[in-house]
């Protein structure tokens, strides 16, 4: 269970097995039943997650309606962090979709890892670096991208969370109505009976073929100046993963990222 | 030395004031740092960062007054409007060394202390309090990047003009309308009814 937390933290600073060996310490393993909540509205963050097995989301309420303002799953990070920096109340619920498996570390022990290794707080100050990158990224997607495009911007880059994650959901994280999302979704399975008829307008598809601020960020994260410790194909495509987030229109934070 | 102050003692003071404010810092290990930082100096609506360019510098505003903008089908989007004290630079660009999208520009002339690329990888080298200093920074830019993304998405637009010319009372004389309208994701329309509302009030 500790390789993919390895593997995701070489890529920004390689460890030594002692320095591995001293973090892994200090974690605790969690787990959660679906729907259960990590971290309520209200509450201070206490925990930094590292996501073992499972799926989950983090959302606020605006009036009675949920927002999605992140899905994440193995092997990513999610946690109402600018609480957990911060110290403040988080405005955000975190909560499992599906049975879930984090390693957590509390702020207490972070700050200790930092004191006692350079080469921690290094990774530490480049995964935050990271984030923070993800949450600019997210705004140009705001402003650069319509519905569809976020939509098949977020497809072509989760299509794993398609099937995963419940409809409404997704909806909610990419800031379109749940019709809308049904009717995309539609038009993009229906695509190979669709192109022998002539309904090649409404193909989904088309578009997606020249994306054109999407090819800039992979590009982006493909040469990230922060994992170029170890730029191995994982780190690209993690951070492909965690674009969609950034270029959706209402998570500051989405798959990939907290 | 001379009682009057010049501006960029000014400005290196309120620097040394800001990054005592996240690592406590000597006045010895300050000066140690000064080497790296370049003084930059721009009259008003110069663009600092073209479209295109490669981010070079992380700045902070000394004096003046900077934006940062996205262009997007003939508009531009504002994203930063950063006075003394802030920090900007096109983020995306400058740590990953790719070409920006946005594109960076003063309103006003403006004074920026500056730290290249390759200064800032050389501190983290060699000055043992750098790592801890750049990770709380960026922590501290997080939080506030996160609070100002969950406004825009809880909040109307009626209450997210209310809250910043509260916050922010000067920049409407500073700034042109628009372009805080554009920054508040507010039609510039939206943006002088509320202000006429509020003046009448």
């Amino acid at each position: 269970m500790l390789d993919a937390l390895r593997q995701y933290l070489s890529r920004y600073v390689p460890l030594s097995n002692e320095e591995f060996a001293f973090l892994a310490d200090k974690l605790v393993i969690r787990n959660f039943d679906k729907k259960q909540q990590l971290v309520n509205v209200g509450e201070v963050e206490t925990s930094l997650n590292f996501i073992v097995k499972g799926l989950l989301r983090k959302f606020f309420y605006r009036d009675k309606t949920e927002v999605i303002t992140q899905i994440a799953r193995e092997g990513e990070i999610i946690s109402s962090s600018a609480s957990f920096l911060s110290g403040t109340p988080s405005p955000y619920i975190v909560e499992a979709i599906e049975p879930a498996t984090v390693f957590s570390i509390s702020k207490k022990h972070l700050e200790k890892l930092y004191d006692s290794s350079p080469r921690i707080e290094r990774a530490g100050r480049l995964i935050l670096t990271h984030l923070f990158l993800q949450k600019e990224e997210w705004e140009q997607g705001r402003i650069r991208m319509d519905t569809r495009e976020r939509f098949l911007h977020f497809v072509q880059n989760n299509p794993d969370l398609l099937q995963r994650v419940p409809q409404k959901y997704l909806a909610s994280y990419l800031n379109m109505k749940p019709e809308t999302f049904s009717r995309f979704k539609h038009l993009l399975y229906r695509r190979p009976p669709a192109e022998q008829h002539k309904a090649s307008q409404t193909s989904l598809a088309s578009p997606a073929s020249q994306p054109p601020k999407a090819s800039q960020a992979s590009q982006s994260s493909k040469a990230s100046h922060v994992s170029q410790a170890s730029r191995s194909s994982k780190a690209s495509q993690e951070s492909q993963l965690s674009r969609p987030s950034a270029k959706s229109v209402n998570p500051p934070s989405g798959p990939g990222k907290k | 030395m001379n009682k009057k102050k010049s501006p960029y003692q000014t400005a290196l003071d309120d620097l040394y004031q800001y990054l005592s404010g996240f690592v406590p810092l000597t006045r010895s290990e300050f000066s140690q740092l000064l080497p790296y930082i370049e003084i930059r100096e721009f009259e008003k609506k110069v663009k600092i960062l073209r479209e295109g360019e490669v981010e070079a510098y992380l700045n902070i505003v000394a004096r003046g007054l900077v934006r940062k903008y996205l262009p997007f089908k003939n508009q531009e989007v504002i994203i930063q409007l950063a006075t003394e004290g802030h920090i900007v630079h096109s983020e995306i660009s400058f740590h990953y060394q790719l070409p920006s999208e946005s594109i960076v520009e003063t309103i006003e002339p403006t004074v920026l202390l500056s730290i290249s690329y390759d200064s800032l990888e050389q501190l983290y080298e060699r000055f043992p309090k750098a790592e801890r200093l750049g990770r709380l920074i960026i922590s501290d830019l997080f939080i506030k990047k996160d609070f100002r993304y969950f406004d825009q998405l809880r909040k109307s637009t009626r209450e997210r003009f209310l809250e910043y010319i509260r916050t922010h009372p000067h920049m409407l004389q500073r700034v042109p309308q628009k372009y805080i309208a554009s920054y508040l994701n507010i039609k510039p329309e939206t943006f002088s009814r509320l202000k006429h509302l509020v003046k009448q009030q």
